[in-house]
């Protein structure tokens, strides 16, 4: 009764770990694999603030208008100026320009439409 | 807080190095999570942490008097999946209710109306409805250990299948929960693709869809070509595939980052070779547990009459489909597929043995067309916008034409992932856990802003949200 989910039922279940010992007395397995997790997501969180000023920026735009939100809103709209001196937002505006170009292409020989607003 | 947004991505790096700090500290870890699943509902409508508070504690008491008055466990039972039921049929139908009662005080000619109640229907009502009762009856039928209260309130409430499933299991999750956590490189590698991969199906493919094609061609077929109504309906068929799976990918990425394994809850569902094959790979956790608990629990199953295990097929499927709100589109849907399943199923009885097999390709555009007919009744608004929306396809009607290359491009995508190879993310995991942590950082970064420059002006909710 006591049964857990079957090895391979679910997603992120790998082949050639199915043998590893359930219970390593070393650990070693398992403390490698949450360091090297922890320092993944620790890496992208930090480039993520310096790279993608936007999303902090939209995000402080959207808390509600109030004494205490100003600095925060004067903070992030700040940073993505900064940011934006210095080319950092670079990458996420030549998607947005690469993909507003894409989402404007026309099929061969049609007129120009006026793009639909949700 | 939905998954794809910068608050949600806070909480979870917070949630994410703390659960891995109390590691050892068993239930205080539990604990801990239980806590940001609360944070992560409440952030909905604070109202609804009492609701599914409520609910962990009527399944949890109903397991107790099962198993301690073992003469009166049926009627504990019964008692307590009627509870359940009550509580989402409130939510969901109340409104459905209320209005036909008044319909109906009108047409006897009384003047007087019932008054409605403003209630808003909690995010995730049915998946976590549907845990509880799986509970009961799994403890009433042996097939799982009675949980702890904090075990089960965990099990209901965890953050990242609270909303949209997938519907794990007691047995399957709560032994999980008695060992120390285990994050192997390999695990956590496939969590990070699963998660990235969600991102793109739901950021970019469902979200693109829905702006540019699916929305503005459903909200108004009659103005809209035939060409154009037949890739809105492709486009829906891929949309919610994207958003839907897109959850179930994150959700059991995120669960495995934090050291549980969530059951697979899609399989690449449109190389489906009938609509048999299809329910195995569309919400599996869903299709299972209405199999076990509506069709065989509720309707008998296959082991009786021919014409009742066609009539619990078809049953399942109508309820299946009014458990996504009481209008006559979503019974349509259910009737649709469940009139089908009776065919296949009397087809494989009497189809002569010396009748050559079609080729597979032919099952898989068939179910494909026959899935994505039925989604036109599901997504359109009213049962008459089905109609015209068949209507005009079938009457080649000319009209507008506002699907672009780049539309296009995303349906052939959402397609093409259909007929990848079915291990693609296992194998992904295997090569993303060979590069170091910094590596595995800077490309999950670049992915991120790639989708964030892709996304346009925001992602809407899941679709699966409303039920």
């Amino acid at each position: 009764m006591d049964h857990t989910l079957p090895w391979g039922e679910s997603p992120v279940d790998l082949p050639d770990e199915e043998l590893l010992p359930a219970d390593d007395p070393a650990d070693s397995v398992v403390r490698s694999g949450i360091g090297w997790a922890c320092g993944a997501v620790l890496t992208s969180s930090l480039a993520l603030v310096v790279f993608n000023s936007h999303a902090l920026a939209n995000w402080a735009d959207q808390l509600p208008v109030v004494p205490a939100t100003a600095p925060v809103v004067a903070l992030a709209d700040g940073w993505r100026a900064r940011a934006g001196q210095l080319g950092l937002n670079g990458i996420v505006d030549r998607v947005e320009q690469g993909a507003a170009a894409m989402r404007k292409a026309q099929w061969p020989q049609s007129s120009p439409k006026v793009t639909p607003q949700r | 807080m939905l998954f794809p947004t910068l608050i949600f991505h806070v909480f979870f790096v917070t949630v994410f190095f703390a659960s891995w700090a109390l590691r050892r500290a068993g239930d205080w870890r539990l604990i801990l999570l239980l806590v940001a699943s609360w944070i992560f509902y409440g952030w909905f409508d604070a109202r609804f942490v009492v609701l599914l508070l409520a609910s962990a504690l009527l399944n949890w008491a109903a397991a107790r008097l099962i198993l301690a008055q073992p003469g009166r466990a049926r009627w504990w039972l019964t008692l307590g999946i009627l509870a359940n039921l009550g509580i989402l049929g409130f939510f969901k139908y109340y409104g459905f209710f209320i209005a036909g009662a008044n319909a109906a005080l009108a047409a006897a000619g009384w003047t007087d109306r019932i008054r409605a109640l403003d209630i808003i229907l909690p995010v995730g009502v049915s998946f976590f409805t549907f845990q509880g009762i799986s509970y009961i009856v799994d403890v009433r039928h042996g097939k799982s250990e009675p949980a702890r209260l904090l075990e089960l309130t965990f099990l209901m409430s965890f953050f990242p299948h609270l909303v949209a499933g997938p519907i794990v299991r007691p047995a399957d999750l709560l032994p999980q929960l008695r060992e120390v956590p285990r994050l192997s490189r390999g695990m956590a590698a496939t969590s990070l693709v699963l998660i990235g991969w969600g991102l793109i199906k739901k950021a970019v493919i469902a979200n693109e869809l829905a702006v540019h094609l699916v929305d503005p061609v459903f909200s108004d077929p009659q103005v809209h070509s035939a060409a154009d109504l037949l890739l809105a309906c492709y486009g829906y068929s891929i949309e919610i595939y994207c958003d839907f799976s897109a959850y179930s990918d994150m959700a059991i990425g995120l669960a495995g980052l934090i050291g549980l394994r969530f059951p697979r809850n899609f399989d690449q569902p449109y190389r489906a070779v009938s609509l048999q094959d299809f329910w195995r790979r569309w919400h599996i956790s869903l299709s299972f547990w209405l199999r076990d608990y509506l069709y065989i629990g509720v309707f008998g199953g296959s082991r009786q009459a021919l014409w009742r295990t066609c009539l619990a097929l078809f049953g399942t499927m109508v309820l299946g489909g009014l458990w996504h709100g009481a209008r006559l589109n979503f019974v349509i849907w259910g009737a649709l597929h469940g009139g089908i399943l009776v065919v296949e199923r009397l087809w494989k009885m009497v189809r002569p043995a010396a009748w050559p097999r079609l080729p597979q390709w032919v099952g898989i555009v068939v179910t494909f067309h026959i899935v994505t007919l039925a989604w036109v009744f599901f997504r359109s608004a009213q049962f008459g916008d089905a109609v015209a929306i068949l209507g005009r396809i079938v009457g080649m009607k000319p009209g507008q034409f506002i699907a672009s290359p780049w539309t296009v491009g995303m349906i052939v995508l959402g397609l093409a992932c259909q007929f990848g190879p079915p291990d693609a993310i296992q194998r992904l995991g295997q090569g993303l856990c060979r590069v170091p942590f910094w590596g595995v950082g800077i490309a999950g970064t670049v992915l991120l802003l790639i989708v964030e420059g892709l996304r346009g002006a925001g992602v809407a909710p899941f679709i699966y949200f409303q039920f």
